[in-house]
This record gives structure tokens, sequence and C-alpha cells, in this order.
């Protein structure tokens, strides 16, 4: 009986804290300590404080501090601004080029970055003033804004799939292969619609600059140069993860010296630039490691109950074919999305999800895959949006919160039909993994 | 001045990713370029960037960084969005306070014995993290605290 009063117990008071606009990291926290409390006694909260304690040596965690810092760097070196340009040259000639470049700006920025915020904020600042003075529709350019943002979620080196791996137990190397493939995919499925519905609606996405149009292609090449070390940087820290030859957080190390060079190099760091990204990357961590310790602490209180395996025995009993559970699972990943981040769900449903996903026959690394998909998607919608935030915090005063919600919905479209793709053929996910070592 | 302090505080701790950073690369490379993987470096960074992840906890709620969500929040009057913050101050403290008084136990007893990691460097690795979780708890609750009394007066202030 313990399982079901713990069950309700977690879920009324982590939403009655949650809905009161309690920090997750505490909310989680102090659910942990009144269902420990009351099933366990006082002495069950020294549980949680070694939890934390626990929590806090984990040597893979280490990767997150590190990739944040990789991307702060490259953020503050102009890196984004010259990937930008160089890209919406050379796809000048596509109807909707601009945009188009901005995707395959995202996505490049995705493989150095990580993290949405800082991606979205970069396009953000970069981009949308290019794109509106250009003449681009205002709704257009919003949307591929979000959504190329987003793909830093998705695409490897991923803070999402990290902590996916660290709860599941899997290896961060795999779960980084299997993610590329359908992030790209993600990458060109909002390119394709771009060049559609600019070419269905041309007043939408007004042609590029003549003397872009006109630019010879040798120097278009030779704009390329400011591709050459962002690649290297990418190749070396994916690479180097791929083929075993560093563990995530050593890669990460390693971009980061990479950054370094490359800021170096481009002539655009100052001493006190470094002080801000040392300081940026610090202040980004507090938030998301104590959602790590809050929702570690409720879900080992929770497991203790018997909770964890009360809830997967639920939802395995449900009466529906495996394909059906997964379907459900992905609805409540959705639901959950709406009012929570997506570090606290992925700890708190892991434990009760994984082992149901398992027991159905399914690869923990294509979940892994599906997750994150889910997760783009909870980063577009609203309420919570975190994309559409963090794109308002930066754009022109005229564009409202509603008009940036307006402008996601094609693209969250294509996710699901992404989404739906990857459940369809898991070989999309898992083939490049397979072929590792 | 808690306020002050814990924003410090975490700014100073930033400086551990620094460190973290050119300690795993340099790993890196000792380890391919001249065979000779330390023993050491993984231990330090652990304990460097442990150190920080707790210190970032209150600065965070220094600057009212932590994640929340405020769907429902944000669409209340301002005299029970008010009262709701308060609470929220209560909440904090409390719960800081409840784990940190275990925290506290706990370090005790990593103090009494001197606990150390058992590897090869054997450091005092744990002992130090469990006091650093302590203080941390602490300046959580304190900090709680400091906006509360800033929160009546604002509220009181009109």
């Amino acid at each position: 009986m313990a399982a079901e009063v713990a069950t309700y117990l977690v879920l009324g008071l982590l939403f009655f804290f949650i809905a009161i606009g309690i920090p997750l990291a505490i909310a989680t926290m102090a659910t942990a300590i009144i269902v420990g409390w009351s099933l366990f006694g006082f002495n069950s909260i020294l549980l949680i404080a070694n939890r934390i304690y626990d929590a806090s040596t984990n040597y893979v965690l280490i990767a997150v501090p590190l990739f944040i810092l990789m991307g702060v760097l490259m953020e503050r070196g102009g890196i984004a601004r010259r990937l930008f340009t160089v890209l919406h040259i050379w796809s000048a000639r596509l109807p909707g080029g601009m945009a188009v470049g901005c995707v395959f700006a995202g996505a490049i920025m995705a493989a150095m970055v990580g993290i949405v915020g800082a991606e979205i904020i970069t396009l953000g600042l970069v981009a949308l003033p290019a794109m509106l003075a250009r003449g681009y529709d205002k709704q257009l350019t919003l949307g591929v804004i979000c959504a190329s943002g987003s793909l830093g979620a998705m695409i490897p080196p991923s803070l999402v799939l990290v902590f996916y791996g660290l709860i599941a137990g899997e290896s961060i190397a795999r779960l980084f292969a299997a993610a590329l493939v359908p992030g790209l995919l993600l990458a060109l499925t909002y390119a394709v619609y771009i060049v559609a519905r600019a070419r269905a609606q041309p007043h939408l996405a007004p042609p590029p600059a003549p003397e872009e149009l006109e630019m010879p292609l040798a120097e278009k090449l030779a704009l390329g140069r400011a591709l050459f070390l962002p690649a290297l940087i990418i190749l070396g820290v994916l690479g180097s993860i791929y083929f075993g030859i560093a563990a995530p957080t050593e890669a990460a190390a390693i971009g980061v010296a990479g950054a370094l060079l490359a800021v170096i190099v481009s002539g655009e760091l100052r001493l006190a630039d470094l002080h801000h990204t040392v300081v940026q990357t610090g202040k980004a961590i507090g938030p998301v490691i104590w959602v790590f310790f809050g929702a570690n602490s409720l879900i080992s209180i929770y497991s203790l109950s018997g909770g964890v395996k009360y809830l997967a025995g639920l939802i395995a009993a449900v009466p529906l074919p495996p394909l059906g559970v997964l379907l459900l699972i992905v609805a409540i990943l959705f639901l959950l999305g709406m009012v929570m981040d997506w570090i606290g769900i992925a700890i708190l449903t892991m434990p009760v999800f994984l082992p149901v996903v398992g027991a159905l026959g399914y690869d923990p690394i294509w979940f892994g895959v599906i997750f994150c998909i889910s997760m783009q998607i909870a980063y577009l919608t609203p309420p919570i949006g975190a994309s559409a935030f963090y794109l308002k915090s930066v754009a022109p005063p005229d564009v409202t919160l509603g008009e940036i919600f307006m402008s996601i919905w094609p693209f969250v479209g294509l996710q699901l039909v992404v989404l739906a793709l990857v459940i369809a053929f898991p070989a999309l996910a898992l083939w490049l993994p397979a072929q590792m070592g | 001045m808690i306020t002050r302090l814990n924003e410090r505080l975490g700014l100073l701790f930033s400086y551990v990713y620094a460190v973290v950073a050119v300690l795993t690369f340099g790993e890196v490379c000792s380890r391919y370029f001249f065979n000779s993987p330390t023993q050491w470096t993984i231990e330090i960074v652990i304990l460097l960037a442990a150190m920080h992840y707790l210190i970032a906890g209150p600065q965070a709620y220094a600057s009212e960084g932590h994640i929340r969500i405020t769907v429902l929040y944000d669409r209340l009057p301002l005299p029970v969005r008010q009262a709701l913050t308060m609470l929220e101050r209560l909440v904090v403290a409390t719960t800081c306070g409840l784990v940190g008084w275990w925290a506290v136990r706990q370090a005790q007893s990593a103090l009494a014995i001197g606990e150390r990691t058992g590897s090869n460097l054997n450091t005092y690795s744990p002992t130090i993290l469990k006091v650093v979780l302590v203080i941390a708890l602490g300046l959580f609750a304190l900090q709680a605290l400091a906006h509360l009394v800033r929160d009546r007066g604002r509220a009181h202030g009109g």
C-alpha cells in the first residue's frame, strides 16, 4: 500500500509546489522530504543529503559544464555570425535561401553548443534582424529561428542525451551516434518545408540582394574559411567520442580547447571576455544541476516506497500492444513537457518508463532518441515553450510571445513527422551506433 | 548581504571550470602524447566541479535564477503572488534547513573517521564535499530568509 500512497502523495505535492511557482529543484526536494518523513520517518532525510552528495560526484556529469563552457566560448567568439553569413550566401539561390541558411547554421551550431537557450539567443541576435530587414515574413522567420535553435537539444553533443545516458546507464557515445541521423533529418525537413513554402508563396521570402546572387564562386568558397575551424572542432569532439578515443567529459574538454583556439585565431578575444565566459558558465550550471539533485532525491525516496515498480506495473498492464504502450508513454512525455523542465522529466519518469520499455523489447538507445525528439517538441510548444521565451528576450519589442507561439506550429508538425518516422523505422536511430566498435 | 555573499562566492567558484577544463584536456594529452595517464586528475576534477555545483545552488537563488514554472503563478493577482512568494521562501528555507540538518550529521560522521576516497591518491574529498554541502544548504536557507525580509519590506513599502 505504501507504493500507492507514495504515488498519490508525490503527484499531488509535486503538482501543488510547482503550480504555486516554487523552484523545481526545491519542489522535488520538499516532496521527497514529506513523502520520506511520512512513510519512513525523520531519518529518511539523511538519504536525501546522501543522494545529493552522490549525485555531485559523478564524473560524466562534468561533461555538462564543459559543453556549456565550449558553447559560451563559441558564442562570444562571433562564430555564429560568420556561420550564418556564409551559409545564407551559399543557399541564396534556393527559394527562402536565408531561412534555409538559418536552419543549417542552427544545425552546425547545435553540434558545437548543445544548449538551446544559447543557440536561440544567438540566432535571435544574428539571423532575426537580417531576415526581417530582407523582408521575410515575420511568422516564418520566428518559427525558423525557434525550430533551428532547438536543434541544440537534439544534435550531439546534446545535454538532454547526456542526462538521459546518466539516468539510463547507457553509453553516451552510442546515444550521440543514434541522435545524429534523426537530428539531421529534422534540419532537412525544416529546409525542405521552407523551400516548398517559399516557392508556393514567394512574397513570404523575398529574393536575395543581387551582389549575393552574382558573387563569383571563388569568392563564395573563400567565405568557407569561416567554417573551417568550427568543422574541425565538431569533428574533434564528436569524432573522439564516436571512435572511443575520449570519454564524453574529456571530449568536452577537447572542445573547450578547440573553441578557445578558434576564438583566439579569430582575434575577437579579450581578457574581459574570458572572465565573462567563465562566469556565464558558472551561472548556467546552478539551476540545471540543482534540478538534477532535487529530482534524484525524490526518485530515491519514491523507489524506496516501491512506487516506481508500482507505476511501471500499472503502465505495463495497460491492455495495449507494445506500440500502443509506447505511444502512451510519448503522450505522457508531451503532457509533462507542458508543465515541467526536461531534466526533471528525464529523472522522474525514466526510472518508471525504462523498465517498461525494456520489457516491451525496445532498445533503450532508440528510446533515448524518441525522448529527445519529444523534448524538442516540448521546447517549442506553449505554455512552457522555453524556446519562445528565449527568443522573446532578444527579439525587437514589436514581436509578441503570442506571435512566436503561433509561428511554431508548422515546425511542430514536422517534428511529429520525424518522430513518427523514427518510431516506424528504428534503424534511422540505430544504424549509426551499430557501426561502432 | 547574504545575497552579495552568495553571488560573489558563486562567481569565484565558477573559475573551477577553467581549472577543470585545463586538467581534463591535459589528461587526454598526457595519455595520448606522453603515454602516461595521470591517476589524480579525475579525482581532483570531480572534487572541484562538485564544490561548484553545490555553491551554485545558493548563487542561483540569490539572483532568482532557479527554474520555476510560472504559467499559473503569472496569472494570479499581485497580492496572491506576493503571498505565494513568501510561502516559497519559507518552503525553501525549511527544505534546505531539514536536508542541511542531516547533511550536518553526514559531515560529522565523515569528519569523525576522516573519510577518504580509498583510491591511490586517497584524498579527503568525500569529507570536504560533505562539509561543503552543509555550507551550501546553509547559505541556501539563509538566502531564502534574506529574500523573505526583502519581500516583506517591498510588500509594506507598496
